[in-house]
């Protein structure tokens, strides 16, 4: 009678051990999954799809989409790669030449892909950058040119998709 | 098989240039930037280090990217709730007090403040007037970190 009762009380010890073992393994856990950054899957997990995403598109150089609520782009930016969440004071800004410029266009968005061309070459010239757009049935296009560091410089290409999904923002 | 291959590559690259998130995974890769929308129109960015980890966050009302920023300030109250969801204080690590004025912050702008792990700094914009409360930035620092590019330009 007494080793049955010996017995079951050291099976029971033995389980609170174990009990407390697993909660201590637990806390351990959520401690350092809880110092651990966050990566993309867990942030998609709790948040859902982004509504933007920039890739590299070559070594320095990257494009940023913003997705509408169909889930196609509809602002596309291609311009060398640089600090995405960067303080406001913007002292230089780098730029690919227009040649190389032109190449990525073409790769994101495949002149037959414009529609007709209803506007071309409008600019708008302010201190040593300048702004031109052409646009399309489908699109328009703009080129952020920037002199302030060497002449013929494109700061950034920007694509602003005309369909009615990105009429009220993104998603 | 080829007919397979062929019928993937077509439903890959529709048109030859990529229009949804999964046409640019399959031309460019894994994203280096991601924006979340989180609740009440605030927004979490992320820019992502070599090993694919959270290196700088920034959490702030929603804004197109072809503007410079948003319109809207952020409030304070939920920027903060959002900042302690996604960054909560143990992975922080110790506070270590006010870090140094940000080159190029604003004038009356709050400093930083440093932790063990990260760097917590509210931006503003529109220094020239009163500073406009836009929420804030979360600059980790692990060593993958170190090869993004300036956070200051």
């Amino acid at each position: 009678m007494a080793s049955t009762t010996g017995k079951a009380a050291a099976e029971k010890r033995k389980a609170v051990t174990l009990d407390v073992r697993t909660l201590l393994a637990c806390l351990a856990f959520s401690a350092l999954a809880a110092s651990e950054p966050q990566n993309s899957s867990n942030l998609r997990a709790r948040y859902g799809q982004p509504d933007i995403e920039r890739f590299a598109i070559r070594p320095e150089i990257t494009v940023t989409a913003q997705y509408g609520h169909d889930g196609k782009a509809c602002i596309l930016l291609i311009e060398p790669r640089q600090a995405f969440v960067h303080s406001f004071y913007e002292q230089r800004q780098p730029t690919i030449s227009k040649d190389v410029a032109l190449e990525l266009l073409d790769e994101a968005v495949p002149p037959a892909t414009r529609g007709k061309l209803l506007l071309g070459g409008a600019t708008v010239q302010t201190g040593c950058s300048a702004f031109e757009s052409d646009s399309y049935e489908n699109m328009k296009i703009g080129f952020v040119h920037s002199f302030c560091i060497k002449p013929g410089g494109v700061a950034k290409v920007q694509v602003n998709f005309k369909r009615t999904e990105c009429d009220s923002g993104s998603k | 098989m080829r007919y397979l291959v062929g019928c993937l590559f077509v439903l890959l690259f529709p048109a030859g240039a990529p229009q949804t998130s999964v046409e640019f995974h399959a031309r460019y890769g894994k994203p280096d930037v991601e924006r979340f929308n989180v609740r009440w129109g605030l927004m979490l960015t992320v820019e992502y280090g070599t090993d694919g980890q959270a290196c700088r966050m920034r959490i702030g009302p929603h804004y197109d990217i072809n503007r410079f920023g948003p319109d809207a300030a952020a409030p304070p109250d939920m920027v903060a709730d959002i900042l302690n969801e996604v960054v909560p204080p143990e992975m922080r690590g110790k506070e270590l007090g006010p870090g140094e004025k940000i080159y190029g912050s604003c004038a009356g702008a709050l400093l930083p403040t440093e932790y063990e792990n990260v760097k917590i700094n509210p931006y503003y914009e529109l220094c020239e007037k009163t500073p406009i409360y836009r929420g804030v930035d979360v600059l980790f620092k692990r060593k993958e970190c170190q090869s993004l590019p300036r956070y200051f330009r």
